[in-house]
C-alpha cells in the first residue's frame, strides 16, 4: 500500500551498510523507510482502559423520554489523535453495562471532537450522518456483561477539520512557548429515546486507536 | 530546531529502486517521518473510572486521597495533560510534582446529572523540567473540598512535540541535511539509524494503567482498594480487558508485555498473584509475597496478541482476547489499588 510499509513489519540490516566510505544505495533506503513507517503503522494508543466491575459500581444514568432526543451518558477523554493524511480516523472499541431494570434501551459510542468544553451534542438522534457513531446497541440485559455490536468507530478526512485545537508548550525544556496545533477527541456515550425512562450502567470501557495501513 | 509534523508523514517505499537515485525530497520526508515519531506523545494512563469492584466510591468532604500510577513517559516529553471528570461542589488536584489546582480554575461541573450541564472533563497540566524516559511510581492527590465528591474518570496523555532537538538523545533529524543536490554524508543518517535502534520504545503502549485511592489523609487505607481472601483464585476485575500489543518483526503473532500491581497484605497473611489472559493462567509464572508495607510487585515479562493489520479494527482472528489478574490469598486479606501493564520491547 502507498505510504505504509511494504512488509508490514520491521527489517533487520546491518548499519555497516551504511558505515562511512559505503554509499547509500536503493535498497537500504527502502528498508529504511520501510522501517519507519511500520514504526507508523504499528503506532496507536490505547485510548480508554476502563476494566468491568460489578453491577452497582458502573456509572448510571437515565434517558430521556422526549422523542428522537439523544441523553448524554457520559464524556471520556480527551486524549491525543494520530492522524495520516487523507485516511480516516479509527479506533477499536468495546462497551461493558447492563439495565438496572428490564427494558430495552438503544446506546450509542460516538467520537467527540474536543472544542470548548467537550459537552456531547444534544438534539435530535441524525438519520443521515453516522461518521464517528456506532450503531444501536440494543441493550435488555440487566447482569452486566461486554455488550454485542460494532468494534470499530471511523471518521472521515471531512469530519477531522472539528478535532483540531491548539495547546500552549514549550519548544524544549524550560524553552520558549510555542502554539501547538494538533487533532484531539473524546469518545461520548449517547442513550437513544424510550416511552418510559430506564437507567443505563456502563460498567466498562475500552478504546484503542487502529492506526495500521488496513484502509 | 526541527518541527515536529501535526500528521503523520507518509514517503512511497515503492519509489526507491535499484539502480535508480533516490531524490532529496525522498530523504526529507523520512527527515520529517522520523520527527512524527519521536514527537508523539504517550497515552500514560488510559482513562478509567476509579472505582472497584467493591468498596468505597464517594471521596468525602475535607479530606485527600492519593492514587498510585506507574509512571512510564517518553524520553521527548515536556507537557503531559491529565483529563479528571470529578463530581461534586469543588476540588482540587495535585499532579504528580506540582503544586494543587483548584477545580475552580477550570471548567469542573457541579453536578453530572443535570440535563442542561452534562459531564464534561477538566484537563490540567503537568510541565516536566527535564527529559527522561525512566518508569517510576508517581502519585496523583484529590482533595474532596466542601462537600463530597465522585471521581468518574482519570486520565493522563503526553502532550505531542511542537519541535525536537536533533541531539543523539532526542532523535530529532534536520531535514535541511538532505537539500536538493547536496551530498549526503554517513552523518547526516546518524539519527536515523538511531531511530531504527529505538524501535522498542517508539510507539510503545501503556496497555493498562488502573487505580483507586490507597491512602486518605496520607495513611494507607482499606476502604477503596479490591480486597481478596481465601484459597482459591479471584479476578481483579469483574471481566477481563481486551489487550493488543504491537507488531515489530515481519510475521509477529505475539508481543511482550509486563505487568505490576500496587498491593499489600494484612492479618499476617500471604498472597499469590497470577495473569490470565485469553483464559490461560500458566504464563508467567504466579508470584507471592508476605504481609508488608504497600509496594509494587512485578510478574515476570509474558506474551500476549498483537494487533493484525490486514483487519480493519486489528483484531487477530476477529475475536476479543481479554487480560485479568487474580488473586489467592493463604490467610490474612490482600489489597490491590493499582495495576499496570505496558510494553517492554
Amino acid at each position: 500500500m502507498s505510504g505504509s510499509s511494504i512488509w508490514k513489519g520491521f527489517v533487520r540490516f546491518d548499519e555497516a551498510d551504511l558505515d562511512n566510505g559505503e554509499s547509500v544505495g536503493a535498497l537500504g533506503t527502502r528498508r529504511l523507510l520501510n522501517n519507519l513507517q511500520h514504526q507508523a503503522d504499528s503506532f496507536g494508543r490505547v485510548l480508554i482502559a476502563y476494566p468491568p466491575v460489578n453491577d452497582g459500581y458502573g456509572l448510571q444514568r437515565e434517558n430521556s423520554t422526549e422523542t428522537d432526543l439523544w441523553t448524554v451518558h457520559s464524556v471520556w477523554g480527551p486524549f491525543a489523535m494520530s492522524v495520516i493524511p487523507g485516511k480516516s480516523y479509527k479506533v477499536r472499541f468495546r462497551i461493558y453495562g447492563r439495565l438496572l431494570t428490564a427494558g430495552s434501551l438503544d446506546v450509542y459510542v460516538r467520537l467527540l471532537p474536543n472544542d470548548s468544553s467537550m459537552v456531547a451534542p444534544a438534539g435530535e438522534i441524525p438519520n443521515n450522518n453516522t461518521d464517528g457513531i456506532s450503531s444501536a446497541f440494543t441493550v435488555t440485559n440487566t447482569g452486566g456483561a461486554w455488550l454485542t455490536g460494532d468494534t470499530e468507530l471511523q471518521l472521515t478526512q471531512g469530519q477531522l477539520h472539528r478535532m483540531w485545537r491548539t495547546r500552549s508548550t514549550l519548544n524544549q525544556v524550560s524553552g520558549d512557548p510555542r502554539g501547538l496545533r494538533s487533532p484531539e477527541a473524546g469518545i461520548g456515550i449517547l442513550l437513544g429515546d424510550t416511552a418510559g425512562k430506564l437507567t443505563f450502567e456502563l460498567g466498562g470501557l475500552y478504546v484503542a486507536e487502529v492506526y495500521g495501513d488496513a484502509g | 530546531m526541527p518541527t515536529v509534523p501535526s500528521t503523520r508523514i507518509t514517503g512511497d517505499v515503492q519509489r526507491m529502486l535499484a539502480g535508480e537515485p533516490i531524490s532529496s525530497a525522498d530523504f526529507q520526508q523520512q527527515a520529517s517521518l522520523m520527527n512524527w515519531l519521536v514527537g508523539q506523545g504517550r497515552q500514560l494512563v488510559p482513562n478509567h473510572r476509579p472505582v472497584g469492584d467493591t468498596g468505597a466510591v464517594t471521596l468525602s468532604a475535607g479530606s485527600y486521597y492519593q492514587y498510585r500510577y506507574w509512571d512510564s513517559p517518553t524520553y521527548n516529553n515536556i507537557d503531559r495533560l491529565w483529563s479528571m471528570t470529578v463530581q461534586g461542589e469543588d476540588y482540587q488536584l495535585t499532579v504528580p510534582g506540582g503544586s494543587a489546582v483548584d477545580s475552580f480554575g477550570v471548567d469542573a461541573p457541579a453536578d453530572l446529572y443535570s440535563p442542561s450541564n452534562p459531564m464534561s472533563p477538566s484537563v490540567f497540566l503537568q510541565r516536566r523540567g527535564s527529559y527522561s524516559a525512566t518508569a517510576a511510581d508517581m502519585t496523583l492527590r484529590i482533595d474532596a473540598g466542601n462537600a463530597d465528591c465522585v471521581a468518574h474518570q482519570i486520565g493522563c496523555f503526553e502532550l505531542n512535540r511542537s519541535h525536537v532537538e536533533t541531539a543523539v538523545a532526542n532523535e530529532g533529524v534536520d531535514s535541511n541535511e538532505f537539500g536538493v543536490s547536496q551530498p549526503i554524508q554517513r552523518m547526516d543518517m546518524d539519527n536515523l539509524m538511531t531511530a531504527l535502534g529505538s524501535d522498542t520504545t517508539m510507539g510503545e503502549r501503556v496497555l493498562l494503567n488502573w487505580a483507586v485511592p490507597y491512602a486518605v489523609n496520607g495513611t494507607t487505607g482499606t476502604a477503596f482498594a479490591r480486597a481478596f481472601t481465601g484459597a482459591s483464585y479471584n479476578s481483579l476485575f469483574k471481566a477481563g480487558i481486551p489487550m493488543l500489543g504491537r507488531i515489530r518483526y515481519v510475521g509477529d503473532t505475539t508481543k511482550s508485555v509486563q505487568a505490576r500491581i500496587f498491593c499489600w497484605v494484612s492479618g499476617g497473611g500471604a498472597a499469590t498473584a497470577r495473569v490470565n489472559y485469553n483464559g490461560s493462567t500458566g504464563t508467567p509464572s504466579a508470584i507471592s509475597w508476605t504481609a508488608g508495607s504497600a509496594q509494587w510487585r512485578t510478574f515476570a515479562n509474558f506474551t500476549i496478541d498483537t494487533e493484525d493489520l490486514d483487519v480493519t479494527d486489528g483484531r487477530r482472528g476477529s475475536v476479543w482476547k481479554d487480560f485479568n489478574i487474580e488473586i489467592a490469598v493463604s490467610s490474612g486479606t490482600c489489597y490491590v489499588a493499582s495495576a499496570f501493564v505496558a510494553e517492554n520491547n
